[in-house]
């Protein structure tokens, strides 16, 4: 859907056509869902947070200006409540993996297809210990292909910081993998 | 594009799940109508609280301008008002006892059991509404 026709039918649902917000549910659903779930723990939990998110967008509808897309305004809200919803239930959280499938390695022989499967693995565990906004953050860049613009308007920074908090996670991440790969391989 | 940021890539495509559980939209819709039912009370709440906050405010002026100008009470001297202010029995006297006074008194009163009636039947409806929905 183009963004002239999204702003169309906010304009419709703020005149009273409450029912076309389905429409935007439906659309945006998909993402939010992957992106909460990348973040809170818990399936029930995840799905909870993201219908909020639709809830929240819904009655703060009027608020929003067009500034940036509709899907970058939604990823906002849903940044907001998922990492605070995850820091709550952080003791308790499911670690990452086991949700996780491993990409397909069909084309490798088995020793490189088990190595690159075991990279993988640690690579979830090392997402799995980085702070919830953290993981937001590199789920829009990597998984949502959000742009830097995008991402400082989702969660309030400038694009200076964005690109230093994302070379640290990268950073970190690669120093967990590697520290993961030498209790695991000696 | 480094090493690392493939193997993200990678590793983000496999943990994608987009999938929409069933009912998802009708379960967003049916907390947006709760929402807004909890939204509509607290305004209203809000607003009978404003309105109480006013009236409150009026009858303290009123009270106020009726001890300054009619009792010549000395607000800075509120202490010992009934033994200072002269002919307190017989103020009051004028104040209730007059026709007038009297006539406002009942229409007061009346108002009063009005606005009591409207509330108690207000609940009723209400309770009855609800258990309706209910069921």
């Amino acid at each position: 859907m183009k963004r002239e026709e999204e702003l169309k039918i906010i304009e419709r649902i703020l005149n009273g056509e409450t029912a076309l917000y389905n429409q935007l549910v439906n659309l945006h659903a998909p993402r939010i869902l992957s992106v909460v779930r990348g973040v809170v723990s818990g399936r029930e939990d995840a799905e909870e947070v993201a219908q909020d998110v639709f809830v929240k967008a819904y009655f703060s509808l009027k608020s929003f200006r067009g500034e940036c897309s509709f899907s970058t305004w939604l990823f906002r809200i849903a940044f907001n409540m998922s990492v605070s919803k995850a820091r709550q239930r952080r003791t308790e959280h499911m670690p990452v993996e086991n949700s996780a499938s491993i990409p397909d390695t069909s084309s490798e022989s088995r020793e490189e297809s088990m190595d690159r499967e075991n990279r993988f693995r640690m690579l979830y565990k090392a997402i799995d210990e980085l702070e919830p906004s953290d993981r937001f953050l590199i789920l829009s860049f990597y998984n949502h292909e959000k742009s830097i613009k995008e991402i400082c308007d989702i969660c309030g920074m400038t694009e200076s910081n964005v690109k230093v908090r994302l070379h640290r996670i990268k950073k970190k991440l690669g120093v967990m993998l590697g520290d993961k790969m030498e209790v695991c391989y000696g | 594009m480094d090493e690392m940021d493939k193997l993200l890539k990678d590793a983000f495509s496999g943990m994608d799940d987009s999938s929409v559980p069933f009912g998802f939209a009708e379960k967003i819709g049916k907390k947006i109508d709760a929402a807004a039912v909890k939204k509509a009370d607290r305004e209203e709440l809000v607003r009978n609280i404003l309105l109480a906050v006013l009236f409150a405010i009026l009858f303290m002026t009123a009270l106020f301008f009726l001890n300054k100008y009619f009792f010549n009470i000395d607000s800075v001297r509120i202490s010992g008002i009934f033994s200072e202010m002269p002919d307190f029995g017989g103020k009051m006297k004028t104040l209730f006892g007059s026709g007038d006074s009297v006539l406002w008194i009942v229409i007061g009163m009346n108002v009063a059991l009005l606005l009591l009636a409207e509330r108690i039947l207000a609940r009723k409806l209400s309770a009855r509404d609800k258990n309706r929905s209910d069921i």
